[in-house]
C-alpha cells in the first residue's frame, strides 16, 4: 500500500490543479453517462468528484462502469478545474474533479441495507438522510451508519470536546488515574449490572455506577487532582434517551473549595460548547435550589425565557372562592404563571378543554384555574366567585395586561403546586415557541436541601450520603433539623438539562457517622456497607470535592442531535438492546455451570427468578393475554408444540436452515429509491388507527 | 345476494377496462386480499374496520384486465384454518366464477375439493403477495378457486409476475406464463407416495385407485415412490408456520389498526389487553405454540428449518423420476370446516401440506377422486415453476371431462 502519496479526498483543491494524485477510499455515488462515468469519492476527509473516461482507458471505463456504492476502491488521476456551470456547492471540493488514469479495486461491496451517501451529485438533488432508515436497521449496521460523514462528525467532534476538556485539566496540572470496572456496589442508589466470579462460586462483582468510591480514595492517599473519562453503568427503567453505559467527565480535587470547581468547571463547559461554535456567557450565574423550585418549579430551571412563577397565596387569605378556601385551609399554596399576550393562542376551549382537563390532570395536577385580561378586566369560568379587590389585587399581582393568559395551580402541596406548574411552564413555551433558539442559558445550582424525608418519617440523601453539610452542629436524631441543613452540593443546568453535579464531600470521620445516624444506619450496618470506605477516613483525609459531567449528554447538546446515541459510537438501542452483536443474548448452559450459577441455592430455584409458568411467560414475552374459558386450550396446544420439538430432534440432519423456497434477496433492488409512502404524505396511514392525535398514533404510557 | 356468503358485496363491480380479457369474469375474494376502501379484516378483530388504502398488487391486475370483483368471502381467523369460510359455496352454488383464496396449507385445494371444482395454488414466488394480510409468509400463496380450468388459466396469466413491491419473490429466472396452450402429452410419468397411500383408509383407497386408473387408461404411468421422510412434513409446517405467524402476528397491536382495549394502564398492558381481546382462540393456540418456538426453543425451528431443506432435497429427486405426484386433496373423515384446535385443523390438511413446505405448485381437480357422493379432490402436484404445465394439463384434463 502506497501510503505515503495518499492525498484525502476533502483536501484537494485548486492548487492542486494540473497535479497528479493517488486517492483511496469509497464510492459515495455514481453517474453513468455511457462514454463518461463520474463518481463521488469519499474518505473521512470529504468527498471528491472522480471522472472515469472512454478517452482514458476503455478497460478502465468498463471496471468502472461495473463499481457500486461503497466498493473500496484506490485511483490515480489528475486535478483539472471544473468547467464553469458545473461546478457542485453541496461538497468543498466543488470546484475541482480528478480524471482518472488508473482504479484498483480494493475490496467490493455487496448490496447495501440503507443509503449511506449525503450529498448530492448535482446541485440541488434530493439525498437520504439517517432520519429516513429505522433506526434499529442504522444500528444493526452501525459500521456503515458511521460511513456517512454526518455521523463521522458527530464522532470526531465528541473526540474533540473530550479534548478540550483534557487540555485544561492537564494545563492545571490534573492526572488521569483509571479506577477498576470490577468492583463492588456505590451506593448511587440505581441497580447495579452484576458479573459473576467465576474463581469465587456464587459471588459478584458490580459494575460501577461511578467511580465515587474511588476517586475520593484517591484524595485520601494525595494525589491532589485527579480525573477520568470514566465509563459507568446503571441497570435502571427504560428511557428514550438513556444508555445503560455511559461516559462522564470525573473530577476530584484536594484542599480546594466551591469557587475553585465552579472556575474550573465553566471553563470546561465553554470549551466543550466552543467546538460547536456555542458561545458561553461566563460566570454563570447561580441560583439556589429553593429559588429554582419557587420560581420555575424545577431544580434544574430553564431560563431561556420567562413565565417565572407568581405566589399568590396571601391575596386569597379570606376568598369565597370554595376551591381556594378548602386548599388554603389545608395550608396550601396558590401560584401561577402570566403568559404574556398570547389569549390569542390559549382560547378558553383550549385553556378548559386541554389544559384544565387533560394535560394538567397528566402532569399529576388535580386542577387548572385560568384568567384572561380582555378590555382591562378579568375574564373566566370562575371569575365571578372573586371579590372586585381580589380581582384588582390578581391584576396588579400578575401584572395583567390586555391580552395576558393566567394559569394558576392550588394544591395543599407545595413541592406537587410546584412540580405541576413547573411542567406546564415548559409545556405552554414549547407550545407557544415562546423558548428562543440558539440561546444557551447555564446556570449553577447550589444548596440542595441534604435530605429528602421519607414516606415513613426518616430521611434519605439527596445525593448521596457523603456530601458535606452547610454545617455541622446538627442533631441526627431531630428530622425537622435534619431537614433545614443545605448541603454542598451543586449542579450545572444548561437550557433546563443537568449538565454534571458534584459537592464538596464530608472529610471528617464524626460528621460522617452522624450523617449515617440521620439515615439510619447503625455503626455496625455502616461499617458493612462501606467498612473499607470509612477506614480510610481514619488516616487524615484532607478536604476535597469533586464533580462529574456527563460526556454523552454535553456532546448530543453541543452538536443538536436528536439523540444521544447519534453522538456514540455503538450505542445501545431505546430497549437496551444492541441490535448489531445483540447483546444481551442467552449463555450456554456449560457456562453457567462453570460459574455455578444453575445451582443457587441448591436444589431450590435460581435466588430472584422464581420458575415462571411457561404460559405466564409466553404471554409476556409475545404480549398476548388469555381469556380465561381459553387457558386450557392454550395449554395443550403449547404442550403439542413442545411434543413436536422433541419428534424432531429425534430426525438428525446437517443440511442448511432454508428459511424460504427462493433464494433471500437483496433489499434493495435496482432501480428502486427510497420514497415516502402516499399514506404518510397525506395522512392516510393515520385513518384506521383506533386513536390519534394530530400526526401521531395515540398510545397508553409508555412510562407510568 | 346472499350476504351470508359475503362479509362484503361491492356495489359497482364493472371496473374501467371492461373490455380485457377477463371482461365479464366474477372474481370474489378472501377478506385478507387488500382492496383499497374495503373492509378487509381477515376475519379478525385484529383488523376490526380495517379498510386499506391501496389495492393489493393482484387486485390492480385483475381490475386493469377488466374482472368484476364482487366482494369479499367470509373466512377463518387471520387465514387459519378454513371453520368460517364461504368462498367454495359462492363457487358451488355458482355466484362467482373463482375466488381468489390464500393458501398456506392447503386451503384452496381443500375448498375446491369441497365446491366439486378447480383449485390451484402456484409456485411460491412467483406470485406477488404484496397487499396480502399474511400469517405464515415464507408458505402462503394467493390461490384460487375456478368452476372451469380455462378461466383458473387465465385468471393465473393476469396476477402473476414480477411485483417490485414483493420482496420475498423470485428476482431472477422468473417463468413466463403468458397464455394456456392447447398442448397434451406433457405428463407422462405420474408418481404416488408410498406413505401417504399407507395413511389412506379402505375407502380412501378404492377411491384414489379409481382414479389412478382413469389417468392409465389415458396412458400416464403410475410409478409408486418411497419418500420416508413424508411424516416430517406436518411437524415442519406446523413448526416453521406458527413460529412465523407469532412473529408475523406482532404487527397486531392495536396502535396503527385493530381494536384497542379499554383504559389500559400502560404500554405493555394495552398490548396484553388488546392482543388479549383481538384473538380468537384457535389462531391464539397457534401463536402460542409459535411463540414457543420463538423465544423458548428456537433451535427446534431452527432445526425445523433445516429438515425443510432435507424435504425440498427429497421431493426434488422424486420429481427427477416422475412429471407430477398424485395424491387425494383430503381425507374424508377429518371436517376442516367443523376444526376446532390446531391438531384438528392440521390433522385435515396432512394431505396437502407437502406442496405448501416445498413452495410447490399443485392443481386440484374435481370429480376424480370420489368416496361415493363425496369428491376428495385429485391432488395433483408439480415441480417448483412448472404452474404452466400443470395449468395445461387441467386444461386438458378438463376438456376430457366434458367430452365424457
Amino acid at each position: 500500500m502506497n501510503w505515503q502519496e495518499r492525498t484525502g479526498c476533502g483536501n484537494v483543491g485548486k492548487d492542486d490543479v494540473g497535479r497528479e494524485i493517488q486517492l483511496q477510499g469509497w464510492v459515495d455515488a455514481r453517474r453513468d453517462h455511457g462514454e463518461v462515468l463520474f463518481i463521488h469519492l469519499r474518505d473521512w476527509t470529504g468527498i471528491v468528484q472522480v471522472v472515469f473516461q472512454e478517452t482514458e482507458s476503455k478497460d478502465m471505463l468498463e471496471t468502472a462502469q461495473n463499481l457500486r456504492e461503497e466498493y473500496c476502491i484506490e485511483i490515480t488521476g489528475r486535478v483539472v478545474a471544473r468547467a464553469p456551470g458545473t461546478e457542485n456547492s453541496s461538497i468543498t471540493t466543488g470546484t475541482i474533479e480528478v480524471t482518472a488514469s488508473a482504479l484498483s479495486v480494493l475490496n467490493a461491496s455487496v448490496g447495501l441495507p440503507f443509503h449511506i451517501s449525503e450529498k448530492a451529485m448535482v446541485a440541488g438533488a434530493v439525498v437520504g438522510t439517517p432520519a429516513n432508515v429505522a433506526e434499529d436497521l442504522r444500528l444493526q449496521y452501525r459500521y456503515l451508519d458511521l460511513r456517512r460523514p454526518s455521523m463521522q462528525d458527530n464522532l470526531i467532534k465528541r473526540h474533540q470536546i473530550i479534548k478540550s476538556a483534557r487540555k485544561i485539566l492537564e494545563d492545571r496540572g490534573f492526572i488521569e488515574v483509571e479506577t477498576p470496572c470490577l468492583t463492588k456496589s456505590t451506593p448511587e442508589g440505581a441497580r447495579d449490572y452484576i458479573v459473576p466470579s467465576r474463581v469465587h462460586p456464587g459471588e459478584f462483582y458490580a459494575l460501577p455506577q461511578s467511580p465515587q468510591l474511588f476517586k475520593q480514595l484517591l484524595m485520601v492517599s494525595g494525589l491532589e487532582r485527579y480525573y477520568q473519562v470514566a465509563r459507568c453503568f446503571r441497570d435502571e427503567d427504560l428511557r428514550p434517551n438513556r444508555q445503560p453505559e455511559f461516559t462522564q467527565l470525573d473530577i476530584e480535587a484536594s484542599f480546594i473549595d466551591e469557587s475553585f470547581l465552579f472556575e474550573l468547571i465553566e471553563e470546561i463547559v465553554s470549551q466543550m460548547f466552543a467546538v460547536g461554535g456555542i458561545d458561553l456567557l461566563r460566570p454563570f450565574p447561580k441560583m439556589c435550589y429553593q429559588e429554582a423550585i419557587a420560581t420555575t418549579g424545577s431544580d434544574r430551571p430553564d431560563l431561556r425565557f420567562g413565565l417565572r412563577f407568581v405566589a399568590a397565596t396571601d391575596l386569597f387569605t379570606n376568598t369565597s372562592y370554595a376551591i381556594f378556601k378548602q386548599i388554603l385551609k389545608r395550608n396550601g399554596c396558590i401560584i401561577g404563571i402570566n403568559v404574556k399576550g398570547q389569549s390569542e393562542a390559549l382560547s378558553k376551549n383550549v385553556l378548559q378543554n386541554e389544559y384544565a382537563k387533560q394535560i394538567v390532570p397528566g402532569f399529576g395536577g388535580k386542577g387548572m384555574t385560568w384568567m384572561r385580561m380582555v378590555d382591562g378586566k378579568l375574564d373566566s369560568n370562575i371569575v365571578q366567585f372573586f371579590s372586585p379587590a381580589e380581582q384588582q389585587d390578581i391584576i396588579e399581582r400578575f401584572e395583567c395586561e390586555d391580552g395576558d393568559v393566567l394559569m394558576i395551580i392550588a394544591d395543599p402541596s407545595y413541592a406537587l403546586a410546584t412540580k405541576v406548574l413547573g411542567q406546564l411552564r415548559l409545556h405552554v413555551a414549547d407550545r407557544l415557541g415562546l423558548i428562543p433558539k440558539n440561546t444557551w442559558s447555564p446556570v449553577w445550582v447550589t444548596d440542595f436541601p441534604l435530605f429528602d424525608p421519607t414516606e415513613t418519617g426518616g430521611v434519605t440523601s439527596t445525593h448521596h450520603p457523603f456530601t458535606a453539610p452547610d454545617r455541622t452542629d446538627f442533631d441526627p436524631q431531630n428530622v425537622s433539623d435534619l431537614l433545614s441543613l443545605k448541603s454542598r452540593a451543586y449542579d450545572i443546568v444548561l437550557n433546563g438539562e443537568e449538565l454534571g453535579g458534584g459537592s464538596i464531600r464530608i472529610d471528617n470521620r464524626e460528621v460522617q457517622q452522624k450523617i449515617f445516624t440521620a439515615l439510619g444506619l447503625t455503626p455496625e450496618e455502616a461499617a458493612q456497607k462501606f467498612g473499607f470506605f470509612l477506614q480510610a477516613f481514619e488516616f487524615g483525609p484532607p478536604p476535597h470535592g469533586g464533580l462529574a459531567l456527563g460526556i454523552d449528554r454535553i456532546a448530543a447538546m453541543v452538536l443538536s442531535t436528536r439523540s444521544i446515541r447519534d453522538v456514540i459510537a455503538f450505542p445501545k438501542n431505546r430497549s437496551a438492546f444492541c441490535p448489531l452483536t445483540h447483546a444481551p443474548s442467552l449463555v450456554s448452559h456449560e457456562q453457567l455451570a462453570e460459574l455455578e450459577l444453575l445451582n443457587l441455592g441448591g436444589g431450590e430455584a435460581m435466588p430472584g427468578k422464581a420458575e415462571k409458568n411457561l404460559l405466564e411467560t409466553l404471554s409476556w414475552v409475545s404480549r398476548i393475554g388469555i381469556r380465561e374459558e381459553e387457558a386450557l386450550m392454550i395449554k395443550t396446544a403449547v404442550e403439542q408444540a413442545e411434543k413436536l420439538a422433541t419428534q424432531i430432534q429425534a430426525r438428525a440432519t446437517d443440511e442448511e436452515p432454508m428459511f424460504s423456497v427462493i433464494p433471500l434477496q437483496n433489499r434493495t433492488r435496482p432501480g428502486r429509491e427510497a420514497v415516502a409512502h402516499f399514506g404518510v404524505e397525506n395522512g392516510d396511514l393515520l385513518t384506521n388507527a383506533a386513536e390519534v392525535k394530530g400526526d401521531f398514533f395515540k398510545v397508553a404510557n409508555i412510562i407510568e | 345476494m346472499n350476504d351470508m356468503l359475503f362479509s362484503f358485496i361491492n356495489s359497482d363491480p364493472v371496473t374501467a377496462n371492461s373490455d380485457g380479457p377477463l371482461k365479464n369474469l366474477l372474481i370474489s375474494l378472501h377478506p385478507n386480499i387488500s382492496v383499497a376502501k374495503w373492509p378487509t379484516d381477515a376475519g379478525s378483530a385484529a383488523l376490526e374496520n380495517y379498510r386499506p388504502i391501496e389495492d393489493a398488487t393482484v387486485v390492480k391486475r385483475l381490475k386493469d384486465q377488466g374482472a368484476q370483483l364482487q366482494g369479499l368471502t367470509r373466512m377463518g381467523e387471520l387465514g387459519f384454518g378454513v371453520a368460517s369460510d364461504t368462498a367454495h359455496l359462492l363457487i358451488s352454488q355458482k355466484k362467482s366464477d373463482a375466488a381468489l383464496v390464500v393458501d398456506t396449507m392447503g386451503e384452496a385445494r381443500y375448498l375446491s375439493a369441497l365446491a366439486g371444482a378447480w383449485g390451484f395454488k402456484p409456485s411460491y414466488g412467483i406470485c406477488s403477495r404484496s397487499g396480502l394480510i399474511g400469517l405464515v409468509p415464507s408458505m402462503e400463496c394467493i390461490s384460487m378457486i375456478c368452476a372451469s380450468a380455462r378461466q383458473m388459466a387465465d385468471i393465473f396469466s393476469v396476477i402473476h409476475g414480477q411485483d417490485a413491491n414483493d420482496f420475498s419473490m423470485l428476482w431472477d429466472g422468473l417463468p413466463e406464463f403468458d397464455a394456456p396452450e392447447e398442448k397434451t402429452g406433457q405428463v407422462r410419468q405420474a408418481g404416488i407416495i408410498s406413505e401417504q397411500l399407507a395413511e389412506l383408509d379402505s375407502q380412501e383407497k378404492k377411491a384414489f385407485e379409481n382414479a389412478l386408473a382413469g389417468l392409465t387408461q389415458k396412458g400416464i404411468k403410475i410409478k409408486e415412490c418411497a419418500f420416508p421422510s413424508y411424516p416430517l412434513f406436518r411437524n415442519v409446517h406446523q413448526i416453521k408456520g406458527s413460529t412465523e405467524a407469532s412473529s408475523a402476528a406482532g404487527r397486531y397491536d392495536s396502535v396503527r389498526y385493530g381494536r384497542r382495549a379499554k383504559d389500559t394502564a400502560n404500554w405493555n398492558d394495552m398490548y396484553l389487553e388488546s392482543r388479549k381481546e383481538m384473538f380468537g382462540s384457535l389462531v391464539k393456540s397457534y401463536l402460542f405454540q409459535g411463540a414457543y418456538f420463538q423465544f423458548k426453543n428456537y433451535n427446534a425451528f431452527e432445526h425445523a428449518a433445516r429438515l425443510r431443506s432435507l424435504l425440498v432435497k427429497q421431493c426434488r429427486a422424486i420429481f427427477k423420476d416422475v412429471d407430477i405426484i398424485l395424491s387425494p386433496a383430503r381425507r374424508r373423515t377429518c371436517d376442516a370446516l367443523k376444526a376446532v384446535t390446531v391438531s384438528d385443523v392440521y390433522d385435515a390438511f396432512t394431505l396437502t401440506l407437502p406442496a405448501s413446505v416445498t413452495g410447490s405448485p399443485a392443481v386440484c381437480m374435481p370429480g376424480r377422486v370420489m368416496a361415493g357422493d363425496m369428491d376428495l379432490g385429485l391432488q395433483v402436484m408439480g415441480p417448483h415453476l412448472s404452474d404452466k404445465m400443470l395449468l395445461n394439463f387441467a386444461i386438458e384434463m378438463s376438456q376430457e371431462n366434458t367430452r365424457n
